[in-house]
């Protein structure tokens, strides 16, 4: 019996589908269907897969005529090997038209709740599961077709070239599916992750690359889709980085480097280091605030020293001042350098990388190591042992800023701020500066990340400081939930500062909603800055050039509409109360003294409004970056923003040049611009503390979803709309760095 | 090569982001946990009493890093203070500087719970009322707690400053000296180091548990 209808543009696919199936099915392998392997599902009559229908293949053809059922040949997938079959075949003589290679597609993903229905991102959770996206509409040729899906150890672009053979890295091998039709929409499929390992040595996370097989010849062949080949990995599967890491760990509790540039009494050291790890060893350098010690810190110099890091805590000369701090932070790193390979009875000899040095500091401390890279960069400390290009990242939990803009600078080191909103000693309050964290953060003009944890005090991030919370009654987390950030955190810095383990920087910008570390509660809040490099990064407006309100920095007219009070201008709240008055608009945000020069925007609305950027022509391809971000803020104690508490949602809008638009809503990235916590003091009435800036990330393939006219490549607008149906309906919002992201 | 079935790869739910919170409307204020923090007084302040004093010399001089124009120094007091916690707390803000006469000292330890500072206060002249000088005695001179900020950021003309609004306090009543009717002098220390000072000075401590 002949199946009805002819033959269509996938009857190679189907053909090959069927055979496989048949040979699995029979358990058997006739020698005359092994050849059918190979044909080549982008040119049909080339049943031998040589590029070209010949002699060669007539043959094989001719050799089944008559045949009936599965069989090599049978071109018109009507079951017969026939003249149907050879006029195809003559109808294809010849050699075969080029084919275009497998497509690099994203296909790793979470599902969403709205459009885009899907985001893919990179980084999953070895403890969950990962989302596989196979858009039909961007992808119709794969739309409900039987494919195999691969995963592999993941492979570089020249590995791709030189062996597309597929080879599945889970235990039960290659997982069969059939790829979605219609939408995307609830079509999210899951992968087997059953057997799939995370981690790769000192890495927390081990790259896998992706292939839907739709021709299920086990090889990454033309009309296959890949995640993963044209650099990076398809999506990463990551340990727990809030817990320990591969390494046995040991410790050297007491070390006195009698250094002669060291005060007496502020000699000591504490050395962690993991005993078992293979090679050099990165340096990570502790330094404790006033009233601090240096044996405080053994849950994060374990932590990191699990991870491959030899970390040393030290005393610092913390009670007269942030220069006494700053001397003893340098010269214990260079003693420890120098005196390493002796330390221990030698037990670090030749394990230690003394090119690769990490700085942390808390509080005081924490300014002494933002102002110990400053002193490398001006040049006003110089050591024989190690220089400004060895301190690959600075990371200040909660610093204290008495020495403002010109000295407390972190330049264009990575720098990272951690910081509990329940923090009593370095408060964020708005009556000092010294007091305010942010405004080193501000300062930094390279890669920088910040980690907000609601309800974590200041000494929750050490073992044994004073209870110094403050904030609402049953918020506090305590400290082994802070430090459970914090050593996630800290640990995603060092490694995507030092080793640009991009798997590890999801950590630092995803919504806490949508990715954080598996030992991390899902009831606690935090809020993430991230910003990259400005290398990487094309400012649509940042607020610091072009000041009027209706232009961006990039020069594009900025049209608002509906939208209330906006104003651009230095971020620095400007009296010492955070009871809201108009005289101050930038109530909350305590994150400049008057000399710094971080600027931003601020707007309120209580019915709908937009802002529009039009985006310069050297700016509108938005198809070869990877994301558009902004970062974001709820006015504190502001009455639109104490009016309905909640996470702050607001819809973002492309606009092409032909007016086609793609708008997506933030808050499904994962709950929108954080609701303030709900903390009072300094002044009477609302609460809610500081301004807690929060980057919003889209993913700018996100927006192909669904397929369409829509043109990526040529944006004239970036829309801000806010109330009516397209999210909060009042709010008040602190904008900046509104990014195009490399 | 073995397969799976598509139905068994489709039994586990792949990760999603779950949708946003509704907003809630607003409630009256969450109540706020007070802070083990104790407040800084308003300065000056002075200690309740000064409990212990003993003059030291060092055999290694060292530099005073509790001013800014601080010079080595090879003699002083040790001293034992106690205090309201505001004062004694370590912080990372600006504390209030301890000053005794026209010195600044050295915080060694504290408790705040005690009460108790230790301090190093290196010596120091102190000009009579008929213009003559004599050594400073932490048991006789004022000892004050001046407006907060880091020490190694403070000089002489700050020193005088707050003394003089210490004084003028300690005139208007404001301020009360210190007791010290019961104040232990010990014997003078030998120290070789500061380290040994440091060591020393723990034995100063009338409850060794605080150390």
């Amino acid at each position: 019996m002949r199946h009805p209808g002819g033959p269509g543009p996938l009857t190679g696919y189907l053909w090959m589908t069927m055979r496989l199936t048949h040979v699995r099915a029979a358990g058997a392998v006739a020698a005359a269907l092994l050849s059918t392997t190979l044909a080549n599902a982008q040119c049909p009559g080339d049943l031998d897969a040589s590029g070209a229908v010949d002699g060669a293949d007539l043959g094989v053809l001719l050799g089944a005529w008559g045949c009936s059922g599965a069989c090599p040949g049978d071109l018109s997938n009507d079951g017969f090997v026939d003249g149907t079959d050879l006029g195809l075949m003559l109808a294809a003589w010849g050699t075969c038209p080029p084919s275009s290679p497998a497509a690099e597609v994203p296909l790793a993903a979470v599902s969403l709740a709205a459009w885009p229905w899907a985001s893919w991102v990179d980084t999953f959770n070895s403890n969950g599961s990962v989302g596989i996206a196979i858009d039909p509409a961007q992808f119709p040729d794969a739309a409900g077709r039987a494919a195999l899906l691969w995963v592999v150890e993941d492979r570089s672009p020249a590995e791709w070239a030189a062996n597309a053979a597929l080879s599945d890295a889970r235990p039960a091998g290659p997982q069969s599916i059939t790829c979605p039709s219609g939408s995307i929409q609830g079509n999210v499929l899951s992968l087997n992750v059953s057997g799939l390992v995370a981690g790769n040595g000192d890495a927390p996370a081990r790259g896998y690359d992706l292939v839907v097989d739709l021709d299920q010849d086990g090889t990454l062949s033309p009309g296959d889709l890949i995640d993963g080949r044209d650099g990076g990995a398809g999506f990463w599967w990551t340990k727990d980085i809030a817990a320990l890491g591969p390494y046995t760990t040991a410790q050297i509790a007491s070390y006195d480097v009698n250094d002669a540039d060291i005060i007496d009494s502020m000699e000591l050291e504490r050395i962690y280091y993991p005993t078992n790890a293979p090679g050099l060893r990165p340096i990570v350098a502790i330094s404790h605030g006033n009233g601090h010690n240096y044996t405080w810190y053994d849950y994060l110099g374990n932590h990191l020293a699990s991870w491959g890091f030899v970390v040393m805590s030290h005393q610092n000369d913390t009670v007269p001042g942030i220069a006494s701090a700053t001397v003893t932070t340098v010269e214990h790193t260079e003693s420890f350098i120098d005196q390493h390979a002796t330390m221990g009875g030698g037990v670090l000899a030749g394990k230690v990388d003394v090119d690769r040095i990490a700085w942390i500091g808390h509080s005081r401390g924490g300014e002494s190591v933002t102002y110990g890279y400053d002193r490398l960069f001006d040049g006003t400390f110089t050591s024989p042992s190690y220089g400004l290009a060895d301190i690959r990242c600075v990371i200040a939990i909660a610093p204290t800023d008495f020495l403002g803009t010109a000295s407390a600078n972190p330049h264009a080191v990575p720098y990272m701020l951690l910081y509990g909103a329940a923090d009593g000693d370095v408060c964020g309050c708005p009556d000092s500066d010294i007091a305010d964290s942010f405004n080193l953060y501000e300062r930094a003009v390279g890669l920088r990340h910040s980690t907000y944890v609601h309800g974590a005090d200041h000494n929750d991030f050490n073992c044994c400081g004073i209870n110094d919370f403050a904030g609402p009654t049953g918020t506090a987390i305590g400290s082994t939930a802070a430090q459970s950030v914090a050593k996630a955190s800290i640990l995603a810095m060092i490694r995507r500062s030092m080793f640009d383990d991009r798997a590890m920087e999801e950590f630092l910008w995803r919504q806490n909603e949508s990715l954080r570390a598996i030992g991390q509660s899902s009831t606690i809040t935090v809020v993430r800055e991230f910003k990259p490099s400005p290398s990487t990064a094309s400012p649509i407006d940042d607020f610091q050039a072009n000041t009027a309100t209706t232009v961006s920095t990039s020069g594009g007219a900025v049209n608002a509409t509906g939208v209330t009070n906006l104003i651009e201008a230095l971020a620095n709240d400007a009296n010492t109360t955070f009871t809201w008055v108009t005289t101050d608009p930038w109530n909350g945000s305590v994150r400049n003294r008057t000399t710094d020069s971080s600027r931003a925007g601020v707007f309120d609305w209580t019915a709908a409004g937009s802002i529009t950027w039009s985006v310069p022509a050297s700016l509108a391809d938005f198809s070869k970056p990877r994301a558009l971000s902004f970062r974001a803020a709820q006015g504190t104690r502001h009455p639109n923003t104490t009016a309905a508490l909640g996470d702050l949602d607001l819809t973002v809008t492309l606009t092409d040049t032909n007016g086609l638009e793609r708008s997506i809503r933030i808050g499904t990235l994962g709950g929108g611009i954080e609701e303030p916590y709900q903390r009072s003091g300094f002044g009477t009435g609302a609460v809610g503390w500081q301004a807690e800036f929060e980057t919003v990330r889209i993913l700018l393939g996100d927006l192909n979803s669904g397929g369409g006219a829509f043109d990526l490549s040529s944006i004239a607008t970036v829309t801000f709309r806010v109330g009516g149906a397209d999210g909060s309906a009042q709010g008040r919002l602190l904008i900046d760095d509104l990014l195009l992201e490399n | 090569m073995t397969t799976f079935l598509a139905a068994l790869a489709l039994a586990t739910v792949p990760p999603s982001i779950p949708a946003p919170a509704p907003e809630r409307p607003a409630a009256a204020p969450p109540t706020q946990a007070p802070s083990d923090l104790a407040p800084i007084p308003a300065t000056p302040a002075a200690p309740i009493a000064i409990v212990a004093v003993q003059p030291f010399t060092i055999a290694q001089p060292y530099t005073h890093r509790f001013r800014k124009d601080g010079s080595e120094f090879a003699t002083g007091h040790l001293i034992v203070l106690r205090a309201e916690a505001g004062l004694v707390q370590p912080r990372q803000v600006a504390e209030p500087v301890l000053c005794v006469g026209s010195q600044t000292a050295e915080r060694l330890w504290s408790d705040p719970a005690k009460g108790l500072i230790v301090a190093i206060v290196p010596t120091w002249t102190e000009r009579t009322a008929d213009g003559t000088e004599r050594p400073g005695d932490p048991a006789v001179d004022l000892v004050y707690f001046a407006t907060p900020e880091l020490p190694e950021r403070v000089d002489a003309t700050w020193i005088a400053a707050e003394r003089a609004r210490a004084e003028a306090a300690l005139a208007g009543g404001t301020l009360r000296k210190a007791a010290s009717r019961e104040v232990v002098r010990h014997a003078r220390l030998d120290a070789a180091s500061q380290d040994a000072l440091i060591t020393r000075a723990a034995e100063l401590l009338p409850d060794p548990s605080i150390r």
